[in-house]
């Protein structure tokens, strides 16, 4: 079995016993974690032994703490790949970590920060303490990392410790963490070997025999840099004259690394320098590539090259156990290629053209690119590209494209309208939209006529312009191939989102069905289930309740497939739940579904469910009476849609708004709100709309201006009916009711209730009348009197029961089954549960702190979240509204 | 073109390391001139295309763990730093 690249990088390095111990270094280290600091920062030049001393702490620290390495690349600059890598670091510490690519890959992508908020939510759920070890940061020069990371250390949960090594001060609010006392750093003063050091290293670890005077002279030319010292004690190993070496060193103002390699390459034998050099191209090196490498003319031992090395310390470092992979020291790969250039110079291509084809061969084909590109070999690589570059797209790495895309020739790339289309969707997909037509320009060809429409939707969508998505996704569906399962499934998707937000939801729904069955057959979990909860909402607005709970269920089963735990795009599934639960005046349930479903969307950074989530748990808590704590949610909803494009979900908020302001008696700023909004009483009538001229109409009539609102509702209510949007006929039908009503025009006010509830009734709708109060009961108690009476044609057809049951639910005091779930705005994490155990069973923090072994700066932290959502202020409260709550 | 005119606007650093390197490094460099100095240290010198650019030699410099003493931009000297006359005068007497 062979080790796979991404092992590669997650490796930590083992520690080999011959080298020099740093007690002292070690202690620093641990005396850092122990004090609760977030970030340990080892800023030195190469050749100072930072990965040497991390893996030997790292070996001392794991029994006690589970530690997660990341070895940085060049590569990982592109935002997706840093983020999945270091979302695989964690795995390897905690395994319920999940896939952050996913909720990178949505569209509209959402902020980075929603993403890091799902993963640090995940981190936070986790038991243990543990560390995650960045090495080679200075690799990354990307500011929009920069700016993930200096958040995820903002928002460090307290059993998570960062630890960055690097050869320059990282961009990173470093000062302020240092005023905080959670910063542990270590520099170049630290590092360097002391004369004890280095003369433990130079006698006792390489076996020479130098004098004091010699260690001091070694010392002071190399001023304590290990990687000289190093060099210049191989370099002494060999030799019989030490003396002379010594002399010659210390004499001489080169440039140290640059003597010292010459020396040892001039003691290697031929076959092994010119290993040496041409391998120094590599990334990477395993025996069979390294041979592929050097060829044939002139063959070397690989493997026992390598295994040379190791063993002596030379150059190397091994990437796994299985001594399969192993790569330079950076320093050396750079002095070595230095070399190469001087001495083979025209050689280099062909190198790099043999590495291109091992790791094409090998299957390993994202590799294999770097290398084409930089032999100039435009042919494979282009082939290489367009052949990985679906896969690399739908893992979202965006930027990658575009840099391998970018160093090929305009006019090279314009011969290959696969990579043109390709280039074009990367452009889209990293929100670069006016550059997509220019990669455009010029493909004529018909096979790819479909994927072109595809990506000029996708933008249009993106842009707003959703007449012109609907023409585009219908144009490239014509033209795709049937066997395109993926890339058809996506633009079905779009074009059904298009029709649900222009209102079209007898089309949106028709075309969403077609969807999940794509992404079904493609196997595309997480697409299928996004396509699934839009449709269960299309569902809901042409009026059928059951057909979308239904379709939420199925998604709900679909997200647990994978395992035991729902994973976080369920939590799109239970929001939609929630609203439909809701209807049916199931609070208790919808409650729940609420928060679960909000819980699950901060895991994944699905905002618009999460905003969704927390407007139903505002009109839960206002059904139930409990006002504060739905203005609360109401609150939260609004500040996180903050800045986003969900007008759809905004637009239900903005509605909730609007009803809390009248009921709280806050006219003025209904009003202002109403004339906002009607002034563009032209705008056509999508979905978002709808809901907010509904929710004008209302606040016209609570102000009483039914004259106002019946000349809207009208207007809604024959688009709403054109449309077969049943769902919103319901309600609007029902305020027409209530206008007319406040008119007193109580026959037509009937008439419409009975239309309302005509439609109502077999889909068992509940709140949207129960939630306007009083004047709608005495409504519909007329109503109920005319059924009884067998008076009005029209009552007759409405199932008497239901009329009675809604009644019946105006009197009910929603009484919650459970008082915790109606107490408890916020609910308990799983750590804070087990610190409250210990709180209610009499344990001190430092108690606390010893029974979880965590910092007793954490227990405090978690005690204060646990007063904070429980609204206490004392242990001795605490225990009883514990108790109170039943929460243990 | 004026040839002159194109050199005029080319902008010439000069990175002083710690340690002799020798000119064999000139095209690691990416052509700029080497001269090691009787002290210790080496000068490097020669046309920077720009910010990027001059950031990645640094970034070369930082790699090979060669100590950085100092960075100056000395745009007026073209010819001496290049070490060549110049076929035309450059904007009348060098300063």
């Amino acid at each position: 079995m062979s080790t796979s690249l991404l092992e590669t990088k997650l490796y930590a390095p083992s520690i080999r016993s011959e080298l020099v111990s740093r007690p002292h270094l070690i202690e620093r280290l641990q005396g850092g974690l122990r004090r609760g600091c977030k970030l340990v920062l080892i800023s030195a030049p190469a050749g100072y032994g930072k990965t040497t001393l991390l893996g030997a702490w790292v070996a001392h620290t794991e029994p006690h703490r589970s530690v997660a390495w990341l070895s940085l690349d060049e590569g990982d600059n592109d935002p997706a790949r840093f983020w999945a890598y270091v979302a695989g670091a964690l795995r390897t510490a905690r395994a319920e970590i999940g896939e952050i690519g996913q909720m990178l890959f949505q569209s509209p992508p959402p902020p980075i920060e929603a993403a890091l908020a799902g993963l640090l939510n995940q981190i936070a759920e986790a038991r243990d303490p543990f560390v995650l070890v960045l090495d080679d940061y200075h690799l990354i020069h990307t500011q929009v990392i920069h700016e993930g990371i200096a958040f995820l250390l903002e928002n460090l949960p307290p059993q998570m410790h960062l630890v960055i090594a690097t050869r320059a001060d990282p961009p990173l609010p470093i000062p302020r963490l240092r005023g905080r006392g959670q910063l542990t750093e270590l520099y170049q003063s630290d590092l360097r070997f002391t004369l004890e050091e280095a003369a433990t290293f130079l006698n006792e670890v390489m076996g020479l025999q130098l004098s004091g005077e010699d260690v001091a002279a070694l010392e002071r030319r190399t001023e304590g840099w290990i990687a000289g010292l190093q060099m210049a004690a191989v370099s002494m190993q060999r030799r019989d004259d030490v003396a002379g070496f010594i002399q010659a060193f210390t004499g001489t103002h080169r440039y140290i690394l640059d003597y010292l390699v010459e020396e040892v390459l001039q003691q290697q034998s031929p076959g092994v320098r010119r290993f040496l050099l041409q391998t120094s191209i590599l990334d990477r090196l395993c025996s069979a590539l390294c041979d592929a490498v050097i060829g044939s003319d002139e063959p070397v031992d690989s493997r026992s090259v390598l295994e040379h090395l190791e063993r002596n310390n030379l150059f190397v470092v091994p990437l796994d156990d299985r001594r399969q992979w192993y790569r330079y020291h950076r320093l050396f790969a750079d002095l070595l290629q230095q070399r190469l250039w001087r001495e083979q110079r025209d050689r280099v291509p062909e190198l790099h053209k043999r590495a291109g084809e091992w790791y094409e061969q090998s299957g390993m084909v994202a590799e294999a690119v770097g290398h084409a590109l930089t032999a100039g070999d435009l042919e494979r690589a282009a082939r290489l590209i367009e052949q990985t570059g679906w896969a690399t797209f739908t893992r979202g790495e965006m930027t990658t494209i575009l840099e391998w895309i970018g160093a090929l020739p305009d006019d090279f790339v314009r011969s290959r309208p696969q990579l043109g289309v390709l280039h074009a969707w990367a452009m889209a997909k990293s929100g670069r939209l006016e550059g997509v037509e220019s990669c455009l320009e010029g493909i004529h060809s018909d096979r790819l006529r479909g994927e072109v429409a595809a990506v000029r939707a996708y933008v249009a969508g993106v842009r707003g312009d959703l007449p012109r998505a609907v023409a585009l996704a219908q144009q490239a569906l014509e033209h795709l191939p049937e066997e395109d399962l993926f890339l058809r499934a996506i633009v079905t998707q779009n074009l059904g989102v298009a029709y649900h937000w222009s209102g079209d939801s007898a089309a949106a729904v028709r075309t969403l069905s077609k969807a999940v069955a794509l992404g079904r057959a493609a196997g595309q979990a997480f697409q299928t289930l996004t396509a699934m909860a839009i449709l269960g909402r299309a569902h809901e607005i042409q009026g059928s309740l059951r057909r979308a709970t239904e379709t939420y269920r199925e998604a709900l089963a679909l997200a647990s497939e994978a395992g035991n735990r729902p994973v976080p795009f369920a939590g799109m599934a239970y929001v939609g739940l929630a609203g439909t639960l809701y209807e049916w005046n199931d609070l208790e349930e919808a409650t729940r579904c609420a928060m679960e479903g909000i819980r699950l969307s901060a895991l994944g950074g699905f905002v618009a469910y999460h905003v969704f989530g927390h407007a139903l748990l505002a009109r839960a808590y206002e059904a139930r009476g409990d006002r504060d704590h739905a203005i609360e949610m109401l609150q939260k909803a609004e500040q996180l849609g903050q800045g986003g494009r969900y007008a759809l979900v905004m637009a239900l908020v903005a509605e909730l708004r609007a009803r809390l302001w009248v009921a709280q008696g806050d006219a003025a700023a209904a009003l202002q709100w109403v004339e906002e909004r009607s002034l563009r009483a032209d705008d056509p009538l999508d979905a978002a709309r709808e809901i907010e001229l509904t929710a004008v109409a209302w606040v016209l009539i609570a102000q009483g201006r039914p004259g106002e609102a019946l000349g809207l509702l009208a207007r809604l209510l024959e688009a709403a009916q054109v449309a077969g949007r049943t769902g919103s006929a319901i309600k609007i039908l029902a305020l027409q009711g209530l206008a007319f009503q406040a008119q007193h025009r109580v026959g037509e006010a009937l008439s419409a209730l009975e239309r309302a509830l005509t439609l109502a009734e077999p889909e068992g709708y509940v709140r949207t009348f129960v939630d306007e109060g009083e004047p709608m009961r005495g409504l519909l108690s007329q109503v109920l009197v005319a059924q009884q009476k067998g008076r009005q044609a029209l009552s007759r057809g409405i199932a008497p029961n239901y009329v009675a049951r809604l009644l019946a639910a105006f009197g009910e005091k929603a009484e919650p089954a459970s008082p915790a779930m109606e107490a408890l705005v916020e609910p308990l994490t799983e750590r804070e549960m087990d610190v409250l155990r210990l709180v209610v069973a009499g344990l001190s923090n430092a108690e606390i702190a010893e029974e979880l072994v965590i910092a007793v700066s954490t227990v405090k932290s978690h005690v204060n979240h646990i007063y904070g959502k429980l609204g206490v202020r004392s242990r001795t409260q605490a225990v009883a509204r514990a108790q109170e709550l039943a929460l243990l | 073109m004026n040839h002159c005119e194109g050199l005029e606007e080319q902008v010439v650093y000069q990175v002083r390391v710690r340690g002799v390197i020798d000119s064999r490094w000139s095209d690691w460099f990416d052509g700029l001139s080497i001269r090691p100095q009787e002290n210790g240290d080496t000068l490097l010198t020669g046309p920077v295309r720009d910010q990027a650019a001059l950031h990645g030699l640094l970034a070369k410099i930082r790699d090979l763990g060669l100590p950085l003493l100092s960075v100056r931009r000395i745009w007026k000297d073209v010819g001496w730093a290049l070490g060549r006359e110049l076929p035309c005068r450059v904007g009348g007497a060098r300063n």
